[in-house]
């Protein structure tokens, strides 16, 4: 991979120059909470290790949009979400999310939805040094080496930047005297003192190798009644979650006539208690043990059987978002110590 | 053959009549609502109602009067469906918040102390403690998008769609911060969402307008707003500010002291 | 727009003409649905124990098996049960009226473990609506098959779905048929009295080692029949059963219908005995 340097000095005018390439958009802070949005000065990017509320998937798979309109000649499809944009400032626990539900929404048939979402995107992505709950050395996604166009290590005096892409590298061609090609070996011992630095920062760390074997094994476990008794099935963890994919689709009558209107698709969680009810009223999960058992199975244990890695990024949202301390820990934590945390 | 229309009317009872306006407030489409539908009856829009039989009835307020009683009784007797519209005619709204705890006549009585009543007053109660009842619209007041989706689905021939979720989807989908994070007061897990979170929206915790949530997890909430501080009484009130008859089997769960 | 130019999308539901309907009993329904483009109608292949998404714009989408026999290619049948919003709305339509379908979703039964081997069909009440399907589709190619069993056990007469088709099927030579009502609330029910796996016992001598059972019905029966399948030593894996879950998209992106690292849309909906005791939730 193409790996150049950069000034801090030029940051601004190379991200803010990107705009050709698509719309900007990144982390901003609105009303006090971080959020991925459109971007229109560099003051509003923030760019240090902070998770955003929810995560990236909220630019790839729509909290709530209409895949159609239909009217009395049938369905015709909605895309009018589609955009070029640039995403900028994304850390590398994000980037393994999206590779994450790329398995999902663009294996065939692909969800149109998302994948034109995707390829209308570029992602820049940027370093972090661990945040208070960060997970992601414990799940292997502190270090990214595909699914970006360009990727910023923030080294102090220097940038080193990962070209990722063509499209990318057709990004540093605008401002090629910004970018030096001479990686010294200098270089090359700052960034590995910046990676073990980074490395001894983390607070948090989990074994999650063995969750998928600990997980099959506690099918019967008392310890998801414990969780299920606390649970208040707000469904926050799936929202924060970068790979949760779930969704519902409803559709939405216009008034004026009997045959218009659209087909709306909009984030679902397995923790609400319809989840799995069918139509007749047999619920498959009605129990809230049963629906906690099915998130995590699904992330530490059945997605890893089934991609090779577990659905967890570590980006520690799930710490961070449940009022109960339910999260990816704490759940892990007592299925392998077989007690439940304290009070 | 010209199409047929689905004959209207919209009543309020005992209420705030936020509801009626808010569907008068829906702009261009009300239009498209007016004329959708033959409105045989909505007095806060125009006069000279038809009181015909009708095809379906919004009906907002709680029943407070042996008048009001009677009153619903007659339209129930005349619409094909009957829809409950807003916290109020839902579940009997804040002026049902003692529902059925034996404190009425007192209540009335120190109120209004021994005057005569045109009307007997019953104690605040939700449509369907006198008829049967349909569908619901939720909320203090009704939400627009919800509402206008039930009536498109409604005067079109089809089942309205239910949102029984919690006010915590959608408060996460709008990117607020958990308030219970905070340690603050909020009542959205247990409470049927649909409002847009319209207060967490604006840094106010729910305060249960939709009414309970059937799914909630009562005793782990009341818990953990316990361990917050707040005392228990005090959550029962709230809780039952708008829960009306609706919390009432819920508060069970509630109510045992942990 | 040119972000969006030919995209293929796998949601989107095709126009097909109802082109006749009826009621089974009393609150379930036979469809016949033909696509409205003549060569989808031709074209559109599928496998017995197949479902596909049916829609009705402003009410909604729901999965629904299909029941007619690919063999048989041009019109697509239902049998529905009136239950939900959906399938409220769609009783309500006419012959000739317009729903919208796509499809065929799901694996299907695996015919492979059938060809040149008895077959065994055990259907409890509404699970012989997709088992019709690879029952006709048998019938259609008889010569594939060795022996063919047919057990099929309703409530009672008046719940006895395709009674006619049924019976007439029950003249021929080269199947094997066995009705049973849990109890006969008519009096004039000519066939056996008591639950479906009563019938077991009315069945020939069966060579496991060359018989292939196929299997649908409501929840609790799968429980009594399989412990009768398995008496007469068929393989676990020889056992195929089509189940249910909640689906939304019918592509494996909704993620309603999973279960540990499987789908139920895309993996299954039809699975044997073993997958049912490997994945603990499945029944």
């Amino acid at each position: 991979m193409r790996i150049l340097k950069m000034k801090p000095d030029f940051l601004k005018e190379f991200l803010m120059g990107l705009e050709g390439f698509g719309a900007l958009y990144g982390p901003k802070r609105q009303s006090g909470i971080l959020k991925y949005a459109p971007i229109e000065s560099y003051d509003e990017l923030v760019l240090d290790g902070e998770n955003t509320l929810l995560p990236l998937k909220r630019l790839f798979h729509p909290m709530r949009f209409d895949m159609f309109r239909f009217d009395s000649r049938g369905f015709e499809a909605d895309y009018s979400i589609f955009e070029k944009r640039v995403i900028i400032g994304v850390h590398p626990c994000e980037i393994h999310g999206i590779l994450k539900l790329d398995e999902v929404f663009l294996v065939h048939p692909p969800d149109p939805y998302y994948a034109g979402l995707r390829k209308n995107s570029a992602i820049i992505g940027f370093s972090c040094l661990p945040a208070e709950n960060a997970l992601c050395r414990s799940t292997g996604t502190d270090i990214v080496a595909e699914g970006f166009d360009l990727f910023f290590v923030d080294l102090t005096d220097f940038y080193l930047v990962w070209v990722g892409s063509s499209f990318g590298y057709d990004m540093i061609l605008e401002k090629e005297d910004f970018f030096d090609e001479n990686v010294t070996h200098e270089d090359i011992q700052i960034y590995i003192e910046w990676r073990e630095k980074r490395n001894r920062m983390f607070k948090k760390s989990f074994n999650f190798r063995d969750m998928p074997d600990i997980i099959e094994l506690s099918y019967k476990s008392e310890i998801w009644d414990y969780f299920g008794k606390k649970c208040l099935s707000c469904g926050q963890c799936t929202m924060v979650c970068p790979t949760c994919n779930c969704y519902n689709v409803t559709d939405v009558l216009d008034l004026a006539t009997e045959t218009s209107g659209r087909r709306e698709r909009m984030w679902d969680s397995c923790m609400f208690a319809d989840y799995s009810l069918v139509a007749g009223g047999h619920n498959f999960r009605h129990a809230r043990a049963d629906r906690l058992k099915l998130w995590y199975t699904h992330k530490l244990k059945a997605f890893a059987h089934k991609y090779g890695s577990p659905a967890c990024v570590g980006c520690g949202r799930c710490v961070e978002t449940c009022p109960v301390d339910i999260n990816v820990l704490t759940v892990s934590e007592a299925l392998t110590s077989c007690e439940v945390p304290e009070e | 053959m010209p199409e047929y229309k689905p004959r209207v009317g919209i009543y309020g009872f005992t209420g705030c009549a936020g509801d009626q306006l808010l569907i008068i407030h829906t702009e261009d489409r009300l239009l498209d609502f007016f004329n959708a539908v033959e409105m045989r009856s909505f007095v806060m829009a125009s006069s000279n109602p038809l009181e015909t039989e009708i095809d379906i009835a919004f009906v907002e307020g709680s029943i407070s009067t042996e008048e009001e009683r009677q009153h619903i009784k007659e339209i129930r007797d005349r619409a094909g469906v009957l829809v409950a519209i807003g916290n109020c005619a839902v579940s009997g709204g804040p002026q049902a918040m003692f529902a059925k705890d034996g404190s009425f006549a007192r209540r009335l009585k120190q109120v209004y102390g021994d005057i005569k009543f045109i009307t007997n007053p019953v104690e605040g109660a939700p449509l369907d403690e006198v008829v049967s009842v349909d569908y619901y619209l939720p909320g203090c007041p009704i939400s627009q998008s919800q509402a206008m989706a039930l009536i498109a689905r409604l005067i079109h021939g089809a089942d309205p769609e239910e949102f029984p979720h919690p006010v915590c989807h959608e408060c996460k989908l709008n990117e607020n911060l958990c308030l219970l994070l905070d340690q603050k007061f909020c009542l959205g897990p247990l409470t049927l969402g649909g409002c847009h979170s319209a207060c967490p929206n604006n840094g106010l915790p729910c305060v249960g307008c939709w009414g309970p949530n059937p799914d909630g997890n009562f005793e782990e909430q009341l818990g953990l707003l316990e361990s917050f501080g707040i005392p228990h009484e005090d959550i029962i009130r709230r809780v039952r500010n708008f829960g009306g008859y609706k919390i009432l089997a819920h508060i069970e769960k509630l109510s045992g002291k942990r | 727009m040119s972000l969006s130019e030919q995209i293929e999308n796998p949601f989107l539901p095709e126009p097909a003409r109802i082109v006749r309907q009826y009621d089974l009993i009393k609150d379930h329904r036979f469809f016949q649905i033909r696509f409205i483009d003549m060569n989808r109608a031709m074209s559109f292949d599928y496998v017995p124990g197949q479902f596909a998404m049916l829609s009705i714009p402003g009410v909604g989408e729901a999965p629904f098996s299909i029941s007619s026999t690919p063999s048989r290619p041009g019109i697509l049948e239902m049998g529905i049960r009136r239950t939900g919003n959906l399938t409220r709305a769609l009783f309500k339509k006419k012959d000739n009226d317009i729903v919208y379908l796509r499809g065929p979703y799901g694996n299907g039964f695996k015919i492979e473990p059938m060809v040149e081997r008895d077959i065994i069909i055990v259907a409890g009440g509404l699970g012989v609506i997709p088992l019709r399907s690879i029952l006709y589709f048998v019938l259609d190619n008889r010569d594939q098959f060795d022996e063919l069993y047919f057990l099929y056990g309703a409530r009672n007469p008046n719940e006895f779905l395709f009674k006619n088709e049924f019976f007439q099927i029950k003249a021929r030579e080269d199947i094997d048929c066995l009705y049973s009502v849990d109890k006969d609330t008519t009096g004039d029910w000519t066939e056996n009295t008591g639950v479906v796996t009563s019938l077991f016992q009315k069945l020939p001598k069966i060579d496991p080692q060359t018989t292939t059972a196929v299997v649908c019905g409501p929840p609790i029966m799968y429980k009594f029949v399989i412990k009768e399948l398995l008496k007469l030593k068929i393989p676990k894996n020889m056992i195929q059963m089509t189940l249910e879950r909640r689906m939304k998209c019918g592509v494996g992106k909704c993620g309603h219908c999973a279960l540990d690292h499987i789908y139920t849309c895309i993996d299954g909906p039809i699975f044997t005995y073993w997958d049912t005791l490997h994945f603990r939730e499945l029944i």
